[in-house]
């Protein structure tokens, strides 16, 4: 009886929280860094787009592998959906400089900002890189993976398709 | 109203700036020496876990004896070898074996992370600090009245090589129970090899080992005593022990320590030599 | 059953409160850790007598609007292997609420900050590590003009359960002057300048010293950017800080970091120089390893992921160090007879770490003797010692939409004396060979092939790992790793190893079995030491 209860509660208290999604920016009000170092606000990096933001630090193999990949696949994807992919580096003081050479020397397109101390990343509660979220054109965060391996961008694709299909 | 606030944090914040501590030389403080009690002084008890590989430990001994220059027989040292840094080596050098049975309780206990550690007139856990608190902790305790007064004497038998100590301990103050007595045995004036990070050539070969723990009379958290059960003139107690033909007796001293097995506090320790 | 009601009443108020406030978000994470133990006498793995260890994490964090508040539970039962036995317990030792309008940002609780590269002041948590050394007290970041920002922090860092003895106060502002004066508004040469100010309190109750109570210390940095070329660079000082660290001299200390890049389409560079002297700062002057430290020094070596290339990691030393660094990475453009069909990516790398030049204050006192002013170092000198070298060439090459691979040869020097405090200079050749092979769209098998060659310390080590993964949920991969040429024979051990994974969106569970190699796991210089391990692990994380 008391696990009914416990798990119909469960149940109204997630549907609830579901409910509460609809009108919300769901990225967090903070501020993250260009590559020029200017600090700017995360909300703007949501403009209206479906947007994909990924976690990554240079020295993380599989971030690379996944950006490479996305890189790769890019040309295609943006024939058929319209979207912002946007890379976001946990890289600390100790690599942040090498971000910008890294970026440009794989001639990724995307854009690219630094969240050197983590806050972003400690307030979308990511705990590894990489870890990519998908923000539908409202700013309401609808889908959120962690790890690499290869083909998981697919599901990406498929996700950010969905997305323009609404 | 907020912004006046954070204002007012700013400016509060500025001023801390000016707030810098420049030290001329000397660094060092001027002492009287010794403390200043004069009757029964409480005695503190500093044990530094080491290991003769581990080449910042040799900073923790010189802390000791800078702290027992300031407080001469009101610090009681004990230095314990043992885990990883304690470990012999094949060849020439660290081939001692300076480890105890009554050390692998304690590593166990204590769950080491780094060395040199120690403890300050507390044996537990929570206790174990780095050598460069041992001096502020050492300053708190010495100029106290001790809650217990500790005497003894000793007996060497050379023919057996057997030492006994002859134990009066006195109820001055102190008022919890619980209380365990420990009798350890500690050998000074070792020479022997320590890396010390601060020598030229790392690797000392006449490196002098002091305080060196080596035998517990019993088990290494001691035995019960009550003063209830004692009469007007406290607690009397013979112990002996056995002298490994290696040790030198000149050089062994008895360690005693009475401490609250509740808290783990130490609270009176003395140290009597084997050949008084 | 009490605690099923308190949870009961927890859920129900919580969901009402959020129905009332339909803008708000909850978002959270749970990590868990489980490592079971055996003992294994020839790798120096140890059984504990609890059986098992269990680390685990709790996020949650509220945002409504201008307001943001969260916590943290942790639980360590025990803490495993390598962390410090310090975390064993339960708590909630990190929360916070965060009330940002206008041009205001005020945090009270505990928080992470950063001051410029952080080396004066960065608090930070990395969980792998063990390090969490949160400031709790107030915060507040406050922006009057377009192109001015200050942050102030007033507070006490985080040891395990407690609060560090002391008190941190400090300053930072930032000029962005493109944006302060209107004439160079659009121009192409971008600069900012900043400054930070840090004081430490912490009462002397030391009779063996005179002690300073009050530390301060200051940095300058500026940001150079034009198109593709950078420069960064910054310097920070200190008053006399006698320490544990630094053995209780009251010499000042300095350190200065200098970053200069060039970034254009398929070419990439950066030179790097940093200089430390007598620079460890925390807030507690007694305190060792990782606990209470208030700078990052971030060392000027290249952060690697293969497992036999952290072997032997580099980490800063905070007494005294000079270093340097170039990295070039190129990508050969696809198409090209060298490039072929998808591009060719080659990095070239050099890192160097000597020692800082010392020289004795006069003929009676040791270098570095305590309650002195140490020694005195030129500037532009450098010091005879090594600390560290790698020189590293990477390639990476995409053959045909199947095939992959990269390549990596290494070779370094590591003064394991300095790094570890024992052995000798390790002098060691690497290589490493990653092949994937795309067997179908959304499955992978990878192989990497590693292999460690020197005659110090545990001598020659192979290691295979073969990765077999089906996008988007599963992997599984087995890899040993043989200590071939261990100089002691019996040593010559086999650390196999296995385990499974399974992802869902966020949510991941991965099962290992196996032996691990005792090792130093690090993150930005600050590293722990890892014992070597034989059982199980069981690792979740799962974000919402």
């Amino acid at each position: 009886m008391k696990r009914i209860i416990l798990s119909t509660l469960l149940v109204s208290f997630l549907s609830v929280m579901c409910l509460a999604q609809n009108k919300r920016n769901d990225m967090p009000k903070l501020d993250i860094k260009t590559l020029d170092g200017k600090m700017i606000s995360a909300r703007s990096i949501l403009k209206g787009k479906p947007t994909v933001v990924s976690f990554w630090a240079t020295w993380c193999k599989p971030c690379v592998k996944e950006l490479s990949a996305i890189h790769d696949a890019l040309p295609d994807w943006e024939d058929e959906v319209d979207f912002t992919m946007i890379a976001i580096s946990v890289d600390d003081s100790r690599s942040e400089h090498r971000v910008a050479p890294f970026v440009k020397g794989r001639s990724w397109e995307f854009d690219i900002y630094l969240d050197p101390n983590s806050d972003l990343k400690r307030a979308l509660n990511v705990a590894t890189v990489p870890h990519t979220f998908v923000f539908d054109a409202k700013g309401k965060l609808v889908w959120q993976h962690s790890g690499y391996t290869e083909g998981d961008e697919e599901e990406l694709l498929e996700k950010i398709k969905s997305l323009s299909d609404k | 109203m907020i912004k006046l606030i954070s204002k007012i944090f700013f400016f509060g914040l500025f001023l801390s700036l000016f707030s810098c501590d420049i030290i001329e030389a000397p660094f060092f403080e001027s002492h009287d020496s010794g403390g200043k009690i004069q009757e029964n002084p409480a005695k503190v008890l500093i044990i530094d876990f080491t290991g003769h590989t581990c080449k910042s430990c040799p900073k923790a001994h010189r802390a000791i004896d800078q702290i027992k220059s300031l407080y001469g027989d009101q610090v009681v040292a004990l230095a314990f070898h043992l885990g990883y840094f304690a470990r012999t080596q094949n060849g020439e050098k660290f081939t001692t074996d300076f480890r105890t049975d009554e050390g692998s309780v304690l590593e166990s206990y204590y769950e080491f992370v780094a060395f040199p550690i120690g403890v300050v007139n507390n044996l537990s856990k929570q206790s174990l600090t780095p050598y460069a608190n041992w001096a502020s902790q050492s300053a708190a305790i010495v100029d106290k009245q001790a809650e217990i007064a500790i005497s003894a004497s000793t007996e060497f038998n050379s023919a057996t090589s057997t030492a006994t100590v002859i134990i009066n301990l006195e109820d001055i103050s102190h008022t919890g129970e619980d209380l365990k007595i420990a009798i350890y045995l500690s050998e000074d004036h070792i020479i022997d090899w320590q890396k010390d990070e601060d020598a030229d050539p790392l690797d000392v070969e006449s490196y002098e080992h002091n305080h060196v723990f080596r035998d517990a009379i019993g088990s290494i958290w001691g035995e019960n005593i009550s003063f209830e059960s004692a009469g007007e003139e406290g607690i009397q107690m013979t112990r002996s022990l056995e002298l490994d033909n290696s040790w030198v007796s000149d050089n062994c001293s008895f360690v005693i320590f009475v401490y609250d097995s509740a808290t783990m506090e130490i609270v009176q320790v003395e140290q009597v030599k084997v050949k008084d | 059953m009490a605690k099923k009601i308190v949870l009961l009443f927890f859920m129900v108020s919580l969901s009402f409160s959020i129905y009332a406030q339909d803008q708000g978000r909850l978002s959270g994470n749970f990590q868990m850790d489980v490592q079971s133990y055996r003992a294994d006498s020839l790798i120096g793995a140890d059984a504990i007598p609890e059986k098992m260890a269990l680390n685990s994490y709790a996020n949650i964090r509220y945002e409504l609007g201008d307001f943001s508040a969260g916590l943290r539970f942790e639980g360590y039962m025990n803490a495993l292997q390598g962390f410090d036995p310090g975390y064993d317990g339960v708590g909630v030792p990190y929360f916070f609420a965060r009330y940002r309008f206008d041009d205001l940002d005020f945090t009270v609780g505990d928080f992470y900050e950063q001051f410029g590269s952080g080396i004066l002041l960065r608090t930070w948590e990395d969980k792998f590590l063990g390090v969490d050394n949160a400031m709790r007290g107030i915060r507040v970041k406050y922006h009057p003009f377009e192109g001015i920002s200050l942050t102030g922090v007033v507070g006490k860092q985080r040891l395990f359960w407690e609060y560090g003895p002391g008190l941190i106060r400090g300053l930072d502002g930032e000029l962005r002057i493109n944006d302060l004066i209107p004439a160079l508004k659009d121009k192409q040469t971008l600069l900012s300048l900043g400054g930070s100010f840090v004081s430490k309190y912490q009462a002397d109750d030391d009779p063996v010293y005179i002690l300073p109570e009050n530390v301060g210390a200051w940095a300058y940095r500026f940001n150079i950017t034009r198109g593709a070329l950078h420069l960064d660079s910054e310097y920070a000082g200190k008053i006399n800080d006698p320490s544990a660290d630094n053995n209780f001299i009251y010499k000042p200390g300095n350190s200065l970091i200098v970053n200069a890049s060039y970034a254009a389409s398929g070419l990439g560079m950066n030179f790097s120089v940093k200089r430390v002297d007598n620079m460890s700062f925390r807030s507690d002057r007694t305190e060792n390893l990782n606990k209470l430290m208030m700078g990052y020094l971030p060392p000027i070596s290249k952060n690697y992921t293969y497992s036999l290339m952290n072997l032997y990691p580099y980490s800063s030393q905070p007494t005294g160090e000079m270093g340097a660094q170039g990295e070039i990475s190129y990508n050969i453009r696809r198409g090209t007879k060298l490039g072929g069909k998808y591009g060719t990516q080659i990095t070239l790398n050099v890192s160097m770490v000597n020692s800082l030049d010392k020289t004795a204050l006069n003929d009676t006192t040791a270098i570095g003797a305590n309650g002195t002013l140490g020694y005195t170092s030129e500037f532009f000198k450098l010091g005879k010692e090594l600390y560290y070298r790698d020189y590293n060439v990477e390639i990476s090459r995409k053959l045909s939409k199947k095939w992959k691979f990269t390549g990596i040869y290494q070779h370094i020097a590591y003064n394991q004396m300095i790094m570890e405090g024992k052995g000798a200079v390790i002098n060691a050749d690497l290589a490493v060979l990653e092949v994937t092979w795309r067997l179908a769209p959304k499955q992978a098998l990878r192989v990497e092939t590693q292999g460690l060659w020197t005659k110090e310390d545990k001598g020659n080590w192979a290691m295979l790992l073969a990765e077999y993964s089906i996008s988007p949920h599963w992997f599984f991969s087995v890899s040993d790793q043989y200590n071939y040429g261990n100089p002691d024979e019996e040593k010559r051990v086999h650390y196999l190893f296995a385990s499974f994974g399974y992802v869902k969106n966020a949510n991941r569970i991965q099962l290992s079995y196996g032996k691990q190699r005792e090792g130093i796991l690090c993150v930005g210089g600050v590293c722990r030491n890892v014992p070597a391990m034989n059982g199980f692990t069981l690792s979740i994380t799962s974000s919402f």
